[in-house]
């Protein structure tokens, strides 16, 4: 008979030689937990997300952007969808993780507590934003949790839609007029820092609990190098520059140099207390309560059903 | 409220194939939550719903207009074709203008793999 | 407007109306009361804005203007929408019941306009008829759930019906020109007469779940002003404004509550409407996005 800690170690010894796991399978506490933290967590930032962008709906200067931005926005609640269910199987119920959301008790991601000022704001949110996303969420695919892989292989490729349509929406920016272009500039100007704190603190890999299991496959800091060198070199090539006066490429280290940001900004904002936190949280717990009759309804069986 | 999986049939004649699951209280509202959840792009050729728990395949009975009849341009996944050459037009004209910014950045990765082949483009001794 | 052809005020009426609600649905994605809903409503959003689109485009070589230009630059008292579509969303039960009262009522225009005069408009319309089946069963699913559902849910949906009834029926408003376009052809049936069939099929659905009480709640039009709190006088009969029942049928009797919106007249709720959704587009004229 094997001990609850020889079954964890065989357990890891699988993810450490590559075999996935899935919903049904054995898992050590600390597993299920810290995958159904940062699963939840992933749940809670997308449709935390969609309320910067969903602002700008009817604010859309075309017809056409309208339509995009609307679809990209069902799509991110859609993402929202998909990771709630897979979070589900680890154990814990949709309408627990939204009350635990709306209710400040479990967090999202920090760059959806700022607010969405202009319409330049609107591009940097679908092209770095989702960018910086898209490097961190294709580092998921090579997580050792099946059903979360297979969420991330759909969610990767809508988010690469959205990216083309935010690059779209740059360009047609930093190639229009001149107030055009500081719209933009000014946005990016204002979203860096964030960015920035998105891709955490450097971590120490050692002590990373999610690295340990094989939930999360990179470094921060690795994953902040990639998203310099797939975006700088583009906003630079487009006459934009990043409110860094540091950030370089140093080809004999072969990494990008870049000023530690002011990280009290970000533990504050973990706490909370961002620009657009509680503002955010309030509208969305005030939906929540206020249609409680709509998820009554649902849970009813009524007489006539099969 | 019930779970109710969602599958797919990717190509008339494939397998069913589970490719998600949906919150709803009864099989009309699963159907038509289904649709939009999984199926906005018509991904599959048709698709059911299948109360968790249960053997019981509800197909999809009229697939006519899956994914919409209007184009969906702003919808598609092959939208915004042209970005990548948008962008270097742009960064031309930028460049003309001589607004680009001229900052230490990575090598070119099409540079460094011809640095490591060498000018008659054969690949580099190990 | 002087000399306008008829066509293009039909069109602006079916394009604004299928614009205005398509904004108001699009306001609740990201935040619908629940996820899996969001995204249907979206799509139905989508869907109505991508309808108006369609349909800017027939208008535009009448209007002479772009479609951008036509759904983000006409001033307010250019829009020829009814009252119903510009009122904001509320909680779900009226958007449910908006909804519902909205599109089955556009299945019966849109039914009738298959067999338009104008080929042009028969086709879009055949096509924009392919993916409105959608927005009809979805209403009815609701509809459904809610009225047979626990009381509260009942009481959303008939609160929401009884405060969205009186302005829908100005849906079917009598269009400027409208003789015109009835002996053309182009439309192939008067507004007041699609009413009548919208009216016998919303009575038969009301009915079959008791809610026929909703329409005879309110005020006569013509005796009183409806104020927007729907507050009653003391002692007046209570019906809603424009609606009587004789035999076993409901008949539009008199004017319409939001009457006007056919001809470019709106509340303070468009008003705030045309802002937010013009602003940008106005703010920098000549560029694009």
């Amino acid at each position: 008979m094997t001990t609850y800690d020889e079954r964890t170690a065989e357990f890891k010894a699988r993810i450490d030689a590559g075999e996935k796991i899935e919903a049904g399978d054995w898992m050590p506490d600390e597993y299920r937990q810290s995958a159904l933290k940062f699963i939840e967590m992933h749940a809670n930032s997308e449709v935390m997300g969609c309320l910067p962008e969903r602002e700008w709906i009817p604010r859309a200067p075309s017809l056409r952007r309208k339509l995009s931005l609307t679809a990209k926005v069902q799509d991110e609640a859609g993402h929202g969808q998909i990771l709630y269910r897979v979070a589900e199987d680890l154990g814990k119920s949709r309408e627990q993780m939204f009350d635990d959301l709306v209710n400040g008790r479990t967090k999202f991601h920090n760059v959806f507590h700022y607010p969405a000022e202009t319409w330049g704001d609107v591009a940097v949110i679908g092209w770095l934003i989702d960018g910086a996303a898209l490097v961190t969420q294709k580092a998921l695919l090579d997580c050792s949790y099946a059903p979360y892989v297979r969420a991330m292989k759909r969610i990767c490729a809508e988010e690469s839609l959205h990216l083309r349509h935010g690059e779209d929406l740059t360009l047609e920016l930093v190639s229009g007029t001149d107030e055009q272009r500081e719209m933009f500039q000014d946005a990016v100007n204002r979203w860096w820092k964030p960015i920035m704190h998105f891709f955490g603190p450097p971590s120490k890999p050692d002590r990373d609990v999610l690295l340990y299991w094989g939930i999360k496959t990179r470094t921060n800091e690795d994953l902040r190098q990639e998203f310099f060198s797939t975006y700088v070199p583009k906003l630079w090539d487009i006459g934009i520059s990043v409110p860094d006066p540091d950030l370089r490429y140093d080809e004999e280290k072969g990494e990008w140099i870049w000023s530690d940001p002011d990280w009290d900004e970000f533990w504050q904002v973990v706490k909370g207390n961002g620009p657009m936190t509680q503002t955010r949280l309030f509208w969305r717990k005030a939906i929540w309560d206020h249609h409680a009759w709509v998820r009554e309804t649902f849970d009813r069986i009524p007489a006539a059903a099969v | 409220m019930t779970v109710w999986d969602v599958l797919q049939r990717r190509r008339a004649g494939a397998d069913w194939e589970v490719v998600g699951a949906v919150k709803a209280p009864d099989p009309d509202f699963a159907m038509m939550l289904a649709r939009e959840s999984l199926f906005r792009r018509s991904e599959g050729e048709t698709y059911a719903i299948r109360r968790r728990g249960t053997e019981t395949l509800i197909e999809c009975e009229d697939t006519t207009g899956l994914g919409g009849v209007i184009d969906r341009e702003f919808r598609r996944m092959d939208s915004f074709p042209g970005v990548g050459g948008k962008h270097r037009r742009i960064h031309e004209e930028m460049r003309e203008r001589g607004l680009v910014i001229d900052r230490p950045r990575p090598p070119d990765r099409r540079q460094r793999r011809s640095a490591k082949q060498g000018p008659s483009g054969e690949a580099a001794r190990a | 407007m002087p000399d306008v052809d008829p066509r293009l005020t039909l069109l602006l009426a079916l394009a604004d109306d299928e614009l205005v609600i398509g904004h108001r649905h699009s306001e609740w994605t990201g935040w619908a009361p629940h996820l899996e809903e969001d995204l249907a409503f979206s799509s139905i959003a989508q869907d109505e804005i991508a309808h108006a689109r369609v349909l800017l485009e027939l208008a535009q070589p009448l209007a002479g203007r772009d479609v951008d230009e036509l759904a983000l630059g006409r001033s307010p008292g250019e829009y020829r929408h009814a009252v119903i579509c510009e009122r904001p969303n509320g909680h779900w039960g009226y958007t449910i019941a908006r909804q519902y009262l909205y599109d089955t009522a556009d299945d019966v225009r849109l039914e009738a306009l298959e067999g338009s005069s104008d080929a042009d408009l028969a086709a879009a319309v055949r096509t924009i008829r392919l993916e409105e089946r959608y927005h009809v069963e979805h209403a009815r699913i609701w509809f459904r759930r809610l009225a047979e559902g626990p009381v509260q849910a009942r009481e959303h949906l008939s609160e929401g019906l009884e405060q969205a009834v009186p302005e829908a029926l100005a849906l079917f408003e009598e269009l400027p020109d409208e003789g015109k376009l009835v002996e053309d052809g182009v439309l192939p049936s008067s507004m007041e007469k699609l009413l009548g069939v919208w009216l016998a099929r919303l009575g038969a659905d009301l009915e079959s779940v008791s809610l026929d009480y909703v329409l005879s709640r309110h005020k006569r039009v013509g005796e009183l002003v409806p104020t927007s709190s729907g507050e009653a006088e003391e002692g007046s009969t209570l019906e809603v404004p424009g609606l009587e029942r004789r035999g076993d049928r409901w008949v539009h009797v008199g004017g319409f509550v939001g009457a006007g919106g056919r001809r470019g007249k709106h509340t303070e709720d468009f008003d705030a409407l045309w802002e937010e959704m013009t602003m940008l587009y106005r703010a920098v004229p000549g560029a694009t996005w």
